[in-house]
């Protein structure tokens, strides 16, 4: 059964990978797994016979039934990718997107390097599995026994008698398993985590006429211009006060892309000659790069700054490409 | 003259503190008593743009009616119909967006005059 919910588990979450809409499905399997290799962990010590670790011959070569020393190694592999792969995999959500247990945590440009580890993971895990399939097929005609039935029961087809499974730990890991999906899925949601800087001042200000934008998406430079030129600011006049302009100044200085290290700050700060628009600016269209044109001009879009028509969580500033979409002409 | 001061105390009945406070202030800038009539023709009134795009009324952001919702042309950003509840409450953000707005349409600021007429208008002064 733990063998059943793993290659299930991994499967969805090779498949989902990590593009929008499909990322809450990876991260859901990715929780799954990480679940299933704690338990599978813990099982290895009180668990039945044949699938403690106690029984694995890593040093020794192996004797009568249980798992070869092959088997044994490979079995431990897997458990190593898929285990690096949970840890990677949170480090990015964590530092790149300000989600899940590790949110705002990791630096993002350590994050970064994870995510390249987390890819690399995933090819060694695809390759392991044609090793496993190959090996599994092999010993079963040799042993002239099905051994995939194993993974179902846990027995092994044989006379000896096994040790019986400890029923009350193993509901108290299922239960303490069931607790750690529960507390990582709310952490899961957008509103939770570090709240954003906001101002009231700003959100007058600016955010009457389109959303208020998060300073980090632009340098210190972008906004002082803005402010120097808010007397011809996309064809308006905006007629700051005094003294609202030199809040705004102070406020948007105070949270420009420079001063954090988020993923969208860390891209946005070397942006060079002050652009206006953000979506002008390199990390803007790289991240919106075959958006079909059709999509901009669409009723429901209307016009690239209307930000909130494809992202649900743009008025908290997190533009989280996982919740990220499109709208349909069906949906309206 | 007298339906004019009939107009201006009904409307003052009705309007917010801050709208009446405005009209005192407009009238102590040397401006004759205010016409609803006058303000929405100037409200509906397009004019061009001098970039050469498409002509401008206060109606192209704020929609047709009072009682339409509108949106900022560029923007798409929503705007609450003129006539909804709590509008027009404070002053300093009434000349705010006048100063705002008046710039983008006619290009200049608006006279004392020009704005107790759409504040008439505005707040039901054309029934």
């Amino acid at each position: 059964v733990f063998h059943a919910l793993l290659a299930l588990g991994v499967g969805a979450a090779w498949l989902t990978g990590d593009e929008a809409p499909a990322i809450g499905w990876h991260t859901a399997a990715g929780y799954g797994v990480a679940t299933l290799i704690a338990f599978r962990l813990a099982w290895g010590f009180v668990g039945g016979r044949w699938s403690r670790w106690s029984a694995f011959p890593l040093l020794r070569r192996a004797e009568g039934p249980g798992h070869s020393t092959t088997a044994a190694w490979s079995a431990l592999a897997a458990i190593g990718i898929v285990a690096g792969l949970v840890v990677t995999g949170v480090i990015v959500l964590g530092g790149e997107e300000l989600r899940g247990p590790m949110a705002g945590l990791p630096d993002p440009s350590h994050a970064v390097v994870m995510h390249t580890v987390h890819s690399a993971l995933a090819w060694a895990i695809l390759a392991w599995l044609g090793v496993h399939l190959a090996g599994v097929a092999k010993q079963s005609l040799a042993e002239r026994q099905n051994l995939a039935r194993g993974m179902v029961d846990g027995k092994k087809r044989t006379s000896e008698p096994g040790v019986p499974a400890r029923a009350g730990v193993a509901a108290l890991l299922a239960a303490s398993a069931v607790g750690l999906v529960a507390w990582t899925g709310t952490r899961e949601l957008p509103e939770i985590g570090d709240p954003l800087p906001a101002d009231p001042i700003y959100d007058e200000a600016c955010g009457e006429c389109h959303l208020a934008f998060p300073p980090r998406l632009l340098p210190a430079a972008s906004w002082e211009r803005t402010l120097d030129e808010a007397g011809d600011h996309f064809d308006e006049d905006l007629g700051l006060d005094p003294d609202v302009s030199a809040h705004l100044r102070a406020w948007l200085v105070a949270n420009a892309a420079e001063t954090r290290i988020d993923e969208h700050a860390v891209r946005a700060a070397p942006i060079d000659g002050a652009p206006l628009r953000i979506t002008e600016t390199d990390p803007w269209l790289a991240a919106h790069e075959g958006v079909p044109d059709a999509v901009w001009e669409s009723p429901d879009v209307k016009s690239r700054i209307r930000c909130k028509s494809c992202h649900p969580d743009a008025a908290e500033g997190r533009f989280d490409g996982a919740f990220a979409a499109i709208p349909s002409p069906e949906d309206r | 003259m007298r339906p004019l001061l009939f107009l201006l105390a009904g409307a003052a009945l009705a309007a917010p503190p801050a709208v009446d406070g405005l009209l005192a202030q407009y009238t102590a800038a040397g401006a004759q008593p205010f016409d609803a009539a006058r303000g929405e023709a100037l409200w509906k009134k397009t004019f061009p743009d001098p970039e050469g795009g498409a002509a401008r009324a206060c109606t192209t952001c704020h929609g047709p009616a009072l009682s339409s919702a509108g949106e900022h042309v560029k923007t798409g950003e929503p705007i609450d119909p003129m006539n909804a509840a709590g509008r027009l409450a404070d002053a300093e953000k009434i000349e705010k967006w006048f100063g705002r707005n008046c710039r983008w349409t006619y290009g200049r600021e608006c006279t004392p005059q020009e704005k107790g007429d759409f504040l008439l208008y505005l707040t039901g002064g054309a029934k």
